[in-house]
């Protein structure tokens, strides 16, 4: 039987052993009757041209579309509460070609919670806000993501566990 | 003006995808968008526009689905691309952006600060990494790598820029006289 396809969206990638890493996710996918669809080698290039940088985008696009199920990885990343830029807008792209989809975090309390900047709380609309006066997401994540995936506590084998769950029970 | 799916010359509707709702200078920033849109010969839809959403049972998700469907309503996207709560664009505004890249709609981006991804202030580690060891792409450009797929300009105007240029090509290839800006 042909195994489904996970596309994983990560800042990962960017790691220094992000090979390493993708080894061990690619065994932990197989554990689980996946295949972990591994990532163009010019993706570990640091330093390149805009040109061979779009080739390579283009080809990842083409990636999320063959992909089976969608798996994202939507712990905070060089920002408060916010995940990995790339991520987010992979999990557009994801959600406009209709894919099964989910999020793992280490930790999904709700953004005003989880965020270490200064913030008080509004007594008036009942809610946190931030220094700036700026309120924040109900959820763990933008809602735009919370509601287009399923987002799990844990890592990506927790994110796994529940995708195979759901394929044995469809 | 624009072609749209059916063959029809019309004005886009551009879905403007942003964190500005989250400002005190909302009003007064989309009103500006709206205008710089007429002017390029779009029209501009701001996702909290159109019936509020009542308070009640299932809320956010009932603003999820009206903020979806106000994107499935447009015909191309310009998103605000800036800083959000550190060193990334708001997570929101990159998803709606994804979207508009999937249907293979005109998807566009503005952004203020620094190019390329090496000049932008994150904190600088060894050899090109950042503090917590990811890499910082060196690669001509301000995103990482999927942002490629959009056109990015430096203001919300030379974002419409973009998209009109695009759209003229589009307009002129198929015959017709291309829209000019007042």
């Amino acid at each position: 039987m042909e195994r489904k396809k996970v596309y994983l969206s990560s800042p990962e990638r960017l790691k220094r052993d992000a090979k390493k890493l993708f080894e061990e996710k690619k065994a932990l996918c197989a554990n689980y009757g996946f295949e972990l669809m591994e990532y163009p080698e010019e993706i570990y290039i640091n330093k390149d041209s805009y040109e061979n940088n779009r080739k390579l985008a283009e080809k990842r696009l083409q990636m999320i579309k063959d992909c089976d199920i969608f798996i994202a990885d939507t712990n905070d990343f060089r920002a408060y509460v916010e995940p990995f830029g790339e991520t987010a807008l992979e999990m557009g792209i994801a959600f406009g070609f209709d894919k099964k989809m989910y999020g793992y975090m280490k930790d999904t309390r709700v953004c005003s919670l989880r965020y270490s900047g200064k913030k008080e709380y509004d007594e008036e609309n009942k809610s946190w806000k931030d220094a700036n006066g700026i309120g924040f997401e109900p959820g763990p994540v933008n809602l735009m993501l919370e509601y287009s995936a399923k987002i799990i506590e844990g890592g990506l084998e927790d994110a796994l566990k529940k995708a195979k769950e759901e394929e044995d029970v469809h | 003006m624009f072609i749209d799916k059916n063959g029809q010359v019309r004005k886009p509707v551009v879905y403007l995808a942003d964190f500005e709702m989250f400002l005190p200078t909302c009003e007064e920033t989309v009103k500006y968008w709206k205008e710089v849109c007429e002017k390029y010969g779009f029209i501009g839809l701001f996702p909290g526009e159109g019936d509020p959403v009542e308070p009640g049972e299932n809320y956010w998700q009932r603003v999820f689905e009206h903020d979806y469907t106000h994107m499935r309503n447009c015909d191309m996207c310009i998103a605000q691309l800036d800083d959000w709560r550190g060193h990334e664009c708001d997570s929101g505004t990159a998803f709606e952006l994804g979207w508009f890249i999937a249907k293979g709609l005109p998807s566009y981006g503005f952004y203020s600060g620094k190019t390329p991804l090496t000049a932008r202030d994150i904190e600088k580690g060894n050899d090109g990494y950042d503090v917590d060891g990811y890499m910082i792409e060196d690669k001509e450009y301000a995103f990482e790598n999927m942002f490629t797929l959009v056109k990015i300009a430096s203001d919300f105007e030379g974002a419409c820029k973009l998209a009109r240029a695009d759209l003229n090509r589009q307009l002129i290839e198929h015959g017709y006289n291309p829209y000019i800006v007042k």
